[in-house]
């Protein structure tokens, strides 16, 4: 029914050819939008829209941006550009889609498909447990058409309709002709339309001209209204007296009745804007732009903050994250070179770029705290993130420990930094600046237990990479400044064991200060300690004899399974307090990591014995 | 005299030697450590109150038919062998104060977790806008209770409850069969050519033993039950747990009301709930805050106070917490989790010393640049 008013309500909107590069995107970027609790710039809507639909930020050279203008100002032309990625054949199949390369299909293309399986999206949505793949990507394709709409909508009080009208109101209302126009006369033609039907009936055949239009009028504006029926979408509109700063869309405005002057002359802006869009204007669109920028409700809200709108944009833009990703490649390539060709320039470049990699990490992080206004770390992505960040500036250190340039460190912190941050990558979602449940909404808490133990993580990380590292060059028979390697080891062992036990406990004073126990055998809790029982247990095997050297070092380089176990493996039971993220493979990927490491480890301590017994 | 001292003090020696054995240590961290998996793990399929029954309050776990340390044994040998080593072996000297002192602190931690697990009382205590309690209940805890006039007259804990066990009691003019008690239980609609000697709701409602719930609270206690002893006919019965309508047998004009409930603790002061409030994220159906503004009222003595997430009330050894709600009523409900855990105290002494001793022993480690 939804999808079936939606195609009529494209009949009645109309459109015009627009070529959106001529315009410049920088004031719309930055209008504020409240969306998932937050108020964000719309370009950072944009984005999160079109990578759910699409799986990617922009749409070739076309930026999430223009395309999200192009979406509410000219949804007859959006309509028809491909943005819904349908990987999976069998859903493509079910809706009828024609195969193409890049799977990328168009709202048109889908209705027809959609509106025949609505059924199924409707059982499906409703029922509970687990879902075959087929199921659950033809509904999350469903669940995506509708946010679409819903996007698609978001305006159509205030764009042009290609509606004709009755010649009685012909000269009231001056063209083109919008739904807040219309307005003024819906209880006119709404009386019209009844004494219509009391007269001659509901066949439409015996209407003159006149009256067949003044019915059809009716319809399609109860088309427009019942198709914006909670439409909280785009919430653009702040309320200039609501106590919970809640915002509204233009659509809520109307139909909760909380419609001021200010309200009425921020959609005039906005009107403007669609206006300068449609007919093609890049004049009129910046001024208009700019104005809905300045508008006295957005200027002079509490809530907005227009430097953390610039920020954000430039943090989407500049993708920090992504590029310092890159460079921990790069570092890492210039270290290997280093370490295949021993010609210390290459060292001193792996340096060089994994310093830069790893400041501008760290500045992305910082930009993300000053965002959400919280500590680093609160989410799984937030603490792939800040660990990979943490190994880069732990690999620097050991470098300048190692004082005589062996390039470990940097091959340690490159290389750890490198993993873990494509891990984050994999694992962020399509928003990852999200606010957070109540329970979890302490600052003091997450600066403190959450930070130490994320960084007890990348200290064990950073351990058992140079554990490798060091068990490798033992399998090679290299033997070049071992003890001093080992003792760099040891003391990263220890740290490690600070911060993890450190962080551990703190996280029970939390627990004991906000749920009332200390420990409550949390499964997050458990994995904390389980790092700290097996730091523990290393260090007393080998005071006692238990374990020579090169046990140690396999037991160091086994510490990332016990840390991905902690760290990731605990979510996948989804239980208890700390099962704040979810991803489904992992457990299989988690598995196998398991098995790949002990061989590894296995094999390489089972060669470095040998060639140990050799020697 | 003297060689029988000796003796002595060489046998304890020796027992302290072989108590102190790294062995020892290096064998009860692995298990440790499986445990711990294996608890956690379980935690999924049989919720965490019946794991850590399983797995972590107990001393022997079985596996099948494989016997394998628990929780409790396993921090035993860990906390002697450790207390021993400590004693006996420290190397007093600046070198290792870091340890020593690591170790001191560890061992201050085992025992507040001792004492916690021995007297820690977790309740709960729910009440109504503007309605005043001071009664707190058990999680856990479920009992036969049966009240006259208000007054509990008789309680049995539900481990005693068993499928044919006749109650009776001098307080009681009457005597109870219990012909079905279930831990769990589902409740049915009672077949037609069944009802006979039922009394309504039990001529309606049956009680059938259901799946054991992962999440404690949530198992429905219950039992069907015979009143005996009386002049009028036999006459059956139903009664549950959070039952609204429990039976009220009528004796020479005493009510004794049968119910099924969660063992009280009351508190030695009354909570008063003025008001509740759930602030969501603005646009947003996901909660940001919860508050109960209360007023204690402590033998006359009246004072507000507000309860957070977070932000606990502390009076008089409990500590109040906001742990859940109900909006779903006329009136909100505020459930606050209450706590009185006389070991407080040690985890945060022990741990304050352990980051301290940690801390000490890498600053000389760094120093001497030596190994561990």
């Amino acid at each position: 029914m939804i999808r079936l008013l939606l195609s009529l309500f494209l009949l009645i909107v109309s459109t015009t050819q627009v070529f959106a590069e001529t315009f410049s995107m920088d004031s719309f970027d930055k209008i504020p939008v409240q969306h998932e609790g937050r108020i964000k710039p719309l370009e950072s809507f944009a984005r999160l829209t079109l990578k759910t639909f699409s799986q990617s930020e922009s749409l070739g050279d076309k930026q999430a941006a223009a395309w999200l203008a192009e979406t509410l100002f000219d949804p007859l032309a959006s309509a028809e550009t491909p943005v819904f990625l349908v990987r999976n054949g069998n859903v493509r199949h079910l809706l009828g889609l024609p195969e193409r390369q890049n799977a990328m299909y168009s709202y048109a293309e889908l209705t027809r498909g959609l509106g025949q399986t609505i059924p199924e999206a409707t059982r499906l949505a409703s029922s509970e447990g687990n879902f075959t793949r087929d199921e659950r990507d033809l509904l999350q394709l469903h669940e995506n058409a509708l946010l679409y709409t819903q996007i698609l909508r978001t305006f159509s009080l205030i764009l042009p309709l290609n509606i004709d009208l009755p010649a009685k109101w012909g000269k009231k209302i001056k063209t083109p002709v919008t739904y807040l126009d219309l307005r003024k006369i819906e209880r006119d033609v709404q009386d019209d339309t009844l004494s219509i039907i009391k007269r001659k009936g509901e066949d439409p055949l015996k209407y003159t001209d006149e009256e067949r239009k003044t019915v059809i009028l009716s319809y399609q504006m109860k088309l427009l209204g019942d198709g914006a029926e909670n439409n909280q979408l785009l919430r653009l509109i702040p309320v200039q007296w609501s106590q919970d700063g809640e915002w509204l869309s233009p659509w809520a405005v109307l139909q909760e009745g909380q419609g001021s002057p200010e309200t009425g002359k921020l959609l005039d802006v906005w009107r403007k804007l669609a206006q300068a869009w449609q007919t093609n204007d890049s004049a009129a669109w910046d001024v208009a732009s700019h104005e809905v920028l300045n508008a006295p409700l957005i200027a002079g809200s509490a809530q907005v903050k227009p430097h953390l709108l610039i920020l954000e944009v430039w943090v989407n833009k500049l993708r920090l994250f992504t590029l310092s990703f890159g460079l921990y490649a790069l570092s890492l390539a210039f270290s290997i070179a280093f370490i295949v060709s021993r010609i210390p320039l290459w060292n001193k470049m792996a340096c060089v770029v994994l310093l830069l990699a790893a400041a501008l990490h760290t500045t992305g992080i910082t930009a993300r705290m000053v965002l959400l206004e919280r500590p680093p770390v609160s989410t799984l992505y937030e603490s792939l993130l800040f660990v990979s960040a943490a190994v880069a500036w732990i690999g620097l250190l050991i470098e300048r420990f190692l004082k005589n340039a062996t390039g470990i460190g940097i091959l340690t912190g490159a290389g750890a930094g490198l993993i873990i941050g494509l891990l984050a990558q994999s694992f962020g979602e399509a928003d990852t600046l999200k606010v957070l449940t109540a329970v979890l909404n302490t600052r003091f808490w997450l600066a403190t237990h959450v930070v130490c133990i994320t960084l007890g993580y990348g200290w064990c990380v950073a351990a058992s990479v140079f554990a490798h590292i060091l068990l490798v060059r033992k399998a090679l028979g290299k033997k070049d400044d071992s003890e001093r390697n080992f003792t760099i080891l040891m003391t990263l062992s220890l740290v490690a064991l600070l911060f993890t036990a450190i962080g551990t406990i703190l996280g029970g004073i939390w627990a004991d200060q906000s749920w009332g126990r200390f420990w409550g055998w949390d499964p997050k809790e458990n994995g904390a300690l389980l790092i700290v029982l097996w730091l523990v247990w290393l260090m007393h095997a080998k005071l006692s004899g238990h374990f020579n050297q090169l046990a140690m070092l396999a037991g160091h380089a086994l510490l990332s399974i016990v840390v991905a176990v902690a760290w990731l493996g605990v979510n996948l039971l989804g239980v208890g307090l700390h099962s704040y993220g979810f991803a489904e493979g992992l457990m299989s990927g988690l598995g196998l990591f398991a098995l790949a490491e002990t061989l590894l480890v296995g094999g390489l301590f089972l060669i470095a014995r040998k060639k140990t017994h050799a020697a | 005299m003297t060689s029988a001292t000796f003796s002595l003090t060489d046998t304890v020696r020796r027992a302290a030697v072989r108590l102190a054995r790294p062995d020892i240590l290096f064998w009860t961290l692995p298990l440790m450590m499986v445990l711990l998996v294996v608890g956690t793990v379980a935690q999924k399929d049989q919720g965490l109150f019946l794991a850590h029954e399983t797995y972590f309050a107990s001393f022997i776990v079985w596996f099948g038919f494989i016997p394998f340390p628990g929780g409790y044994a396993l921090m035993t040998v860990f906390f002697v062998n450790l207390l021993a080593k400590f004693l006996m072996f420290s190397e007093w000297q600046w070198r290792k104060a870091g340890v020593i002192i690591t170790h001191f602190g560890a061992i201050l931690l085992m025992i507040g977790g001792g004492f916690t697990a021995l007297t820690q009382n977790e309740t709960y205590l729910v009440v109504a806008e503007g309605e005043t309690t001071n009664l707190t209940e058990d999680y856990h805890q479920r009992q036969l209770q049966i009240i006259k006039d208000d007054k509990p007259v008789f309680i049995l804990p539900h481990q005693q409850l068993k499928d044919g066990m006749i109650v009776n009691s001098p307080d009681l003019p009457f005597t109870l069969t219990i012909n079905k008690y279930c831990y769990s239980c589902d409740i049915s609609r009672r077949a037609e050519d069944q009802q006979q000697g039922w009394t309504s709701p039990g001529r309606f409602m049956q009680l059938n033993t259901g799946k054991l719930k992962t999440n404690d609270e949530e198992n429905l206690t219950g039992i069907e039950f015979t009143v005996n002893g009386l002049k009028q006919a036999d006459n059956r019965y139903v009664t549950f747990d959070k039952f609204p309508k429990p039976p009220i047998i009528d004796v020479n004009g005493a009510a004794y009301k049968i119910m099924i409930g969660r063992e009280a603790y009351p508190l030695p002061f009354a909570v008063t709930l003025n008001k509740f409030t759930r602030t969501l994220h603005p646009g947003t159906t996901m909660a940001s805050a919860f508050q109960s503004d209360i007023s204690i009222d402590d033998a006359g003595t009246k004072w507000p106070a507000s309860i957070s997430m977070n932000e606990p009330l502390r009076h008089k050894g409990y500590t109040i917490y906001q742990s859940s709600f109900d909006l779903s009523g006329e009136k909100p409900f505020t459930v606050l989790h209450v706590v009185r855990n006389r070991g407080r105290i040690f985890p945060y002494a022990s741990s304050l010393i352990m980051a301290l001793g940690l801390l000490l022993h890498l600053g000389i480690r760094i120093r001497q640049g030596a190994a561990i």
